[in-house]
């Protein structure tokens, strides 16, 4: 986070994307460009989170039946293992690692990247002072609350530099309050580290205080087809 | 239930009653009564002959069986553990997991048989040619071992590896984490204790495995303190304080294992997480990725069956052939009745006694938390100790009025009782911990007696496990042969008794026949057990064999 290197970055572009689910199909075709925080909204099953778990490479696009490619600048994602692709993702329920310190929780990415302990824990330790947990490296992450829990899957995401960032309704859980000081957190760590954000969410309230554009999913009873469209934003 | 005890009635004063006289008449006394048998002469003699060259040869042996038993059982159970674990994360609704947990009800009578028809000298290995002729030696002991220990590992480590929540693995392969990054940083941490608490109990149990070690071991060949206590009490004179040394060393060897088992269930009690809803996760992946892995699951429905049907070689040509014929009504018409009787008198004793010490644990009668815990452990100490030593115990302490040569029904199966009740209070345990306090009230609410409250809303939840738990309990104490080695007579003859002695008169006939009738009947209440427990806690059903 210390060092600003986003010349690496690229926008993400979802071309002709088309997926068969359960009885309906999902079309997207969008982009978002770095520095974007764009929002997706839509009714609840209408197929979001699916579409962030294609993104990430977590559910296979099915050659035989479904089509469209990512791209993350000029590379092609969409054949690449979850591994391969760059992504930071934050789950609905944050998916802190229980059994790892929250610590080992941040430098877990580092670590994958083979990057020394000296400098996975300077950039963790540079994060946690950011959002004021610097007291927190080595606690238990089942000893921290809600908003802490949430600030530590935040910087877990964004701190290895990824090259797209999804997150699944990351405030659902919180109460008002707190949701608005994390919105704040969340943009004040996208402009440290502006790689395109895509965060999927039910309330007009996110999409006020951190999205700068917005997706839609419309859906259509009749002929079985979602579609994601782009929208202004308000 | 907590809410129909939530004053201190007079059931919870017979279940204190009941729960005391239990503990005390079946375990403490017992227990005390061989500690007094050690020290009957002086001091020093005694240290000296519990350091005897003879006894520690023995205590050796015991220990390098349980010892490769136990290693060889925990390596592959672990594998077993993991991949089951896996391909029952993505299928949860699976059988997989409750076909892991039947061999724990196999008896072991009917295991030693099975695996002499296997390996003896004409055996059916050596029917194809493969000559290994194993039966009677340490390492056909350690085979039968391995094959009833390394499902209960496997299915300790899938419970645990299932646990682990999905999202959390998606999240570390977005984090670049790979298939081996996995193991290493959250299935690993996830399933280490698990391994490590199963593996000590494989421990235990091969120290304390009797029938199995009396049949396959063939007397001399293969000797461990279990078989050594038996014969110090039923073959010749009776020698009751050679038995207790036995004892004691059979006390210590499985002992420091349990202690070990309750440390690494404490530290696995903090990595046990709920798994999140798996329903649509198979759906969501598409055909392509339910197809791979019905390979790897048929693959995996072998490796499981392996530790089950070798078992049913008993059932054969001539077994078959001599339970046609009429002198087989004759020879085990009774055993089969008094085996039955048996049987249900263990399971109601141990559902009921269970049933007893989880209302007193839930009752105002035992005021904190610290003495709950205590207690909760107390209860669960005759897991830890072996039959035989519990029958030497009572027989030191009631012999005035038992005498184990005249055979005795309530010394069986009040020992079946003590040694089936802890698995028994540990099945029923969580269906007491999730109370349904709301519904309750609000049956009472709605004009409900408690009695009826208690019909319409917690009888549903409390069905299948007492049934699960007792034809499990009934399951096991069918095969269970070490009480019924102590206290049986020429009249009091169960059916496990007549393998064992089939097997060592060299009636093989006979003895796969028995063996054959008693495997159908324990699978028969095995399956019951684990299908009624499906319903509830797919995990509680580890530690019944004995």
């Amino acid at each position: 986070m210390i060092q600003l290197d986003s010349g690496i970055l690229g926008s993400l572009r979802v071309q002709g994307l088309s997926k068969k689910i359960d009885g309906f199909t999902l079309e997207a075709d969008f982009s978002i460009q770095v520095g974007e925080r764009m929002a997706l909204s839509g009714r609840s099953g209408a197929g979001k989170t699916t579409l962030l778990r294609i993104l990430a490479g977590l559910d296979e696009l099915d050659l035989s039946r479904d089509r469209g490619k990512i791209f993350l600048g000029t590379q092609e994602v969409t054949g690449l293992s979850p591994q391969k692709r760059d992504m930071g993702f934050v789950f609905q329920d944050q998916a802190l690692f229980p059994l790892l310190n929250v610590m080992d929780n941040l430098t877990f990415g580092f670590r994958m990247r083979g990057a020394s302990k000296a400098e996975r824990e300077f950039q963790a330790m540079d994060g946690l002072k950011r959002v004021g947990l610097e007291s927190k490296a080595l606690a238990s992450v089942e000893n921290l609350s809600g908003g802490e829990k949430q600030r530590v899957a935040f910087l877990r995401a964004i701190l290895w530099k990824p090259k797209l960032l999804l997150l699944d309704e990351p405030f659902s859980a919180l109460d008002g309050e707190l949701r608005d000081v994390l919105r704040k957190e969340l943009v004040e760590l996208h402009r440290l580290w502006p790689a395109p954000l895509l965060l999927v969410t039910h309330d007009e309230a996110d999409i006020l205080a951190v999205a700068t554009s917005r997706l839609q999913l419309k859906w259509n009873e009749s002929n079985s087809v979602r579609r994601i469209e782009r929208m202004e934003k308000e | 239930m907590k809410i129909f005890m939530s004053s201190t009635s007079w059931i919870t004063w017979v279940c204190f009653f009941w729960t005391a006289l239990f503990g005390l008449g079946c375990v403490a006394i017992p227990l005390w009564a061989v500690s007094c048998g050690l020290f009957q002469e002086d001091f020093s003699s005694t240290i000296h002959r519990i350091f005897d060259p003879g006894v520690l040869a023995l205590v050796v042996a015991t220990f390098k069986q349980a010892c490769i038993s136990a290693w060889v059982s925990s390596f592959f159970g672990l594998f077993l553990g993991l991949w089951v674990g896996e391909y029952c994360f993505y299928f949860p609704r699976s059988r997989m997991q409750g076909f892991l947990a039947v061999p724990q009800g196999i008896p072991s009578v009917v295991a030693a048989t099975a695996w002499v028809v296997w390996l003896g000298r004409s055996g059916v290995l050596a029917t194809f040619g493969i000559h290994l002729d194993w039966s009677y030696t340490l390492k056909a002991v350690v085979l039968a071992h391995a094959f009833l220990n390394i499902p209960l590992i496997a299915l300790s480590v899938a419970q645990s590896r299932r646990s682990l929540a999905i999202s959390q693995l998606e999240v570390a392969q977005t984090l670049g984490a790979s298939a081996w990054d996995q193991v290493r940083w959250l299935i690993w941490p996830q399933v280490r204790w698990a391994w490590a608490a199963a593996s000590c109990q494989a421990f235990a149990f091969c120290v304390m495995s009797f029938g199995l070690v009396l049949i396959l071991g063939g007397g001399p060949p293969v000797q461990t303190l279990e078989t050594a206590i038996y014969q110090r009490l039923r073959y010749g004179t009776a020698d009751l304080s050679g038995a207790t040394i036995f004892a004691l060393w059979e006390c210590v060897l499985a002992g420091i294992p349990w202690g070990m088992v309750l440390f690494f269930q404490a530290k696995k009690k903090g990595t046990l997480r709920q798994p999140v809803s798996l329903y649509s996760l198979k759906e969501s992946r598409g055909k392509v990725w339910v197809k791979k892995y019905k390979a790897y699951g048929l693959a995996l429905w072998c490796s499981v069956l392996l530790f089950i049907l070798p078992y049913f070689v008993v059932i054969n040509r001539h077994s078959v052939q001599w339970l046609m014929d009429g002198e087989f009504r004759v020879l085990v018409g009774k055993p089969v009745m008094l085996s039955c009787i048996l049987a249900g008198l263990s399971g109601w004793g141990a559902v009921a006694t269970a049933i007893a010490a989880l209302v007193l644990i839930q009752s105002k009668i035992i005021r904190t938390a610290r003495l709950k815990s205590w207690l909760g452990i107390l209860l669960s100490l005759p897991h830890g100790i072996s039959i035989l030593v519990l029958s030497l115990g009572v027989w030191l302490a009631y012999g005035r009025w038992i005498d184990p040569f005249e055979g005795s029904v309530a010394a069986i199966v009040a020992l079946q009782c003590t040694l089936f009740f802890p698995w028994a209070f540990r099945m029923l345990w969580p269906i007491l911990q999730t109370s349904q306090r709301q519904q309750v009230e609000s049956a009472y609410l709605l004009g409900a007696s408690p009695l009826q409250a208690f019909f319409w809303v917690e009888w549903p939840r409390w069905r299948a496990p007492l049934i699960s738990t007792f034809a499990g309990v009934a399951g096991a104490s069918l095969g269970e042969l070490g009480a019924v080695s102590f206290f049986y007579s020429e009249n009091l003859i169960p059916l496990p008794l007549l393998v064992s002695r089939g097997m060592q008169q060299y009636r093989f006939e006979e003895a796969q026949g028995v063996a054959g009738l008693l495997l159908l009947l324990s699978f028969f209440l095995i399956v019951i057990s684990v299908e009624t427990g499906q319903k509830i806690s797919p995990g509680l059903k580890s530690g019944l064999r004995r």
